[in-house]
């Protein structure tokens, strides 16, 4: 039982961790219509700065902001120089000049950090094992994760519900043209959006750097589940984003853990013991497959008027 | 398709397949026979992406899956020591077929964003499979110990005897892709791709048209997988890899979306590119990534299209 709350926590971490990218990328999906591979990049980006600040300042706490900066202003210089030249052009180019900037980015970091992982130590107070309630022992710095996460995911929440900034996102949203038609600066929005998804993405690359290892391509597995959870969520839909993100972080988490002896119930243990991490991993897109499947615009699609 | 460009066809990819064995002869050094065997095996995996792609307007961003199909039927049947190149064709024929008709079904159903996404997510599927499953050799790949033989009619480990059959092999393959999309066929693609609704009222069945032409792709590049994997002589999960459905998806941007000889020159550049700046740096990616970035945003038509202009002016009419 202890044993299982635990696992249900490393899903509630991984989903949350999801949520921070997945929710950038709904955004820039919602908004500008763009497809954004390099979003796996600036997670990536977030956990090497967070390293060279972390070396900088000398502090964790600190390095985390500056990291979630940095790829601000990142996303902000992609989105002037790169990212507005595409969005009248298809998907299809979308996705291949994004595809050239994760190359980009990828060696680059093999140039300057090498492909070997990057090991930062974590702060002493964040070390070691928390005790919670009815003896359950986890690490004190998964829970930190889960904590930044959702104070991270509940000012987003704000912004976009309570600031001027956040309603225009929502209505670019829901119909692009006629914000711009309402005497909206439409293109600064736009930037917003973009740097805003980056330090979403930063912030969750720095936090995660200890928990994954930093190393170049850690941003593509996320970036791929951050797509999937996306796409159960429904385009540009936030809500969507991190109902999906819970739902695939817990099942990827417990299948991972579980599957293995729920098959040997029933298969040989060579057979279970093969099938169970193959399955595991792939149960995720299995689940998106099906999800399309019946329902092709998502969980929760926002209405869309054209 | 008319006979004149039936033979126009067939020459210029005898031309562009002889290339490889004359520079081998003349240099002496027969690994340039593996580069060119290289460039028609993603040669013609590109030109079934293209025929999605550039006549479908389907963006498969999952097609490297077949590749690895194609691959692992090989090397599986191989290293059960069944050699005949009959029934690794007929077997790779059937799988990627039922695969692609599967993907297909599902994939179909959705357009636009969705359908790049649930494409990667399929191939996804399959690379895990491949990746995790010790059937499959897991992480490592297969090694295959045999490549495909034609019953003692040629020895597979000739390299001349050897480059003889892929080439053969990938010009009938593209040939028969280009008469597929000269035919009757690829003209209802194009006029599903291009206006759904009123091909649906011209009476033609648009998913089914699609989902056709999205099998007979897969189809194609499972073959091409075949090649590959004989080719390599191993089978590994990095055939179908994300990346590599996106070096595909580069290939055919690069050599011209929807256009015959497209995939072809692509292929052709891109390896040349990979090839020369790798004999530079190992860090070619840093080179080739913002060459890709300029060549999707100022150089739209590719390769082909450049050459096409070429030909005009020289007063040459292409196809």
């Amino acid at each position: 039982m202890h044993l299982f709350i635990e696992q249900l926590l490393n899903g509630l971490q991984f989903g949350i961790l999801l949520f921070l990218i997945a929710a950038g990328l709904t955004l820039i999906f919602g908004v500008m219509d763009f497809i954004n591979l390099s979003h796996g990049s600036i997670f990536m980006m977030g956990a090497y700065f967070s390293l060279v600040f972390q070396r900088l300042t000398g502090s964790f706490f600190i390095a985390i902001v500056l990291a979630g900066i940095a790829a601000f202003v990142l996303g902000v210089l992609l989105e002037l120089l790169l990212a507005r030249r595409l969005y009248h052009r298809n998907h299809l180019d979308q996705v291949l000049v994004t595809f050239g900037l994760i190359l980009f980015a990828n060696e680059a970091v093999t140039i300057i950090w090498g492909t070997q992982a990057v090991y930062s130590g974590l702060p002493e107070s964040l070390e070691g094992q928390l005790e919670l309630p009815f003896g359950i022992s986890y690490p004190t710095y998964r829970i930190f994760a889960i904590g930044v996460g959702a104070l991270v995911g509940l000012l987003l929440y704000l912004f976009i519900q309570r600031t001027r900034i956040g309603m225009l996102v929502r209505a670019g949203a829901t119909n692009r043209e006629t914000v711009s038609v309402m005497g909206v600066n439409i293109s600064f929005l736009f930037t917003i959006v973009f740097g805003l998804g980056a330090l979403l993405a930063g912030i969750a690359g720095a936090v995660a750097g200890p928990i994954l290892s930093v190393q170049p391509g850690m941003g593509e597995t996320v970036l791929i589940l951050s797509f999937v959870v996306v796409v159960i969520g429904g385009l540009g839909s936030i809500r969507g984003a991190l109902f999906a993100a819970m739902i695939v972080g817990l099942i990827d988490t417990l299948g991972r853990a579980y599957l293995r002896d729920i098959l040997s119930t029933i298969l040989s243990p060579a057979a279970a013991s093969d099938a169970g991490p193959a399955l595991a991993s792939m149960l995720v897109y299995i689940l998106m497959a099906v999800i399309l499947f019946f329902k092709p615009e998502g969980l929760m699609p926002i209405q869309k008027k054209r | 398709m008319s006979l004149r460009s039936a033979l126009t066809d067939t020459l210029f990819l005898l031309v562009a397949a002889s290339v490889g064995p004359i520079v081998a002869l003349w240099t002496g050094d027969t690994y340039t026979l593996v580069t060119f065997q290289r460039i028609l095996i993603v040669a013609v995996a590109a030109a079934s992406l293209n025929m999605i792609l550039g006549y479908g307007g389907m963006v498969n961003f999952g097609h490297a899956a077949f590749l690895g199909i194609g691959a692992y039927a090989v090397g599986l049947l191989a290293n059960a020591g069944i050699t005949n190149l009959g029934a690794h064709i007929v077997t790779v024929i059937i799988a990627s077929g039922l695969v692609g008709l599967v993907f297909g079904a599902i994939a179909l159903r959705t357009s636009s964003i969705f359908f790049i996404m649930i494409t990667l997510a399929l191939a996804q599927i399959l690379y895990y499979l491949a990746v995790s499953s010790s059937t499959f050799g897991g992480d490592d790949g297969l090694v295959i110990d045999e490549r495909s033989t034609l019953g003692g009619l040629y020895d597979p480990f000739d390299p001349y005897q050897f480059y003889a059959l892929v080439a053969a092999f990938s010009v009938v393959l593209i040939l028969m892709i280009n008469h597929l999309v000269r035919s009757d066929f690829g003209r209802r693609l194009v006029a599903c791709r291009d206006n759904p609704v009123r091909a649906e009222a011209l009476g033609f069945n648009v998913f089914a048209t699609k989902l056709s032409a999205f099998v007979l792709s897969c189809i194609f590049c499972g073959l091409a997988g075949l090649l590959l994997a004989n080719q390599t002589e191993f089978a590994s999960p990095d055939f179908a890899s994300w990346r590599r459905s996106g070096e595909l998806l580069v290939i055919v941007i690069l050599g011209g979306t929807g256009k015959l000889y497209g995939p072809l020159i692509g292929a052709f550049a891109f390896i040349l590119i990979e090839h020369t700046l790798s004999q530079y740096t190992t860090h070619w990616a840093i080179i080739f990534g913002p060459f890709l970035i300029l060549a999707v945003l100022f150089f739209r038509s590719g390769l082909a299209g450049v050459m096409d202009q070429i030909f005009n002016r020289l007063g040459w009419r292409v196809q």
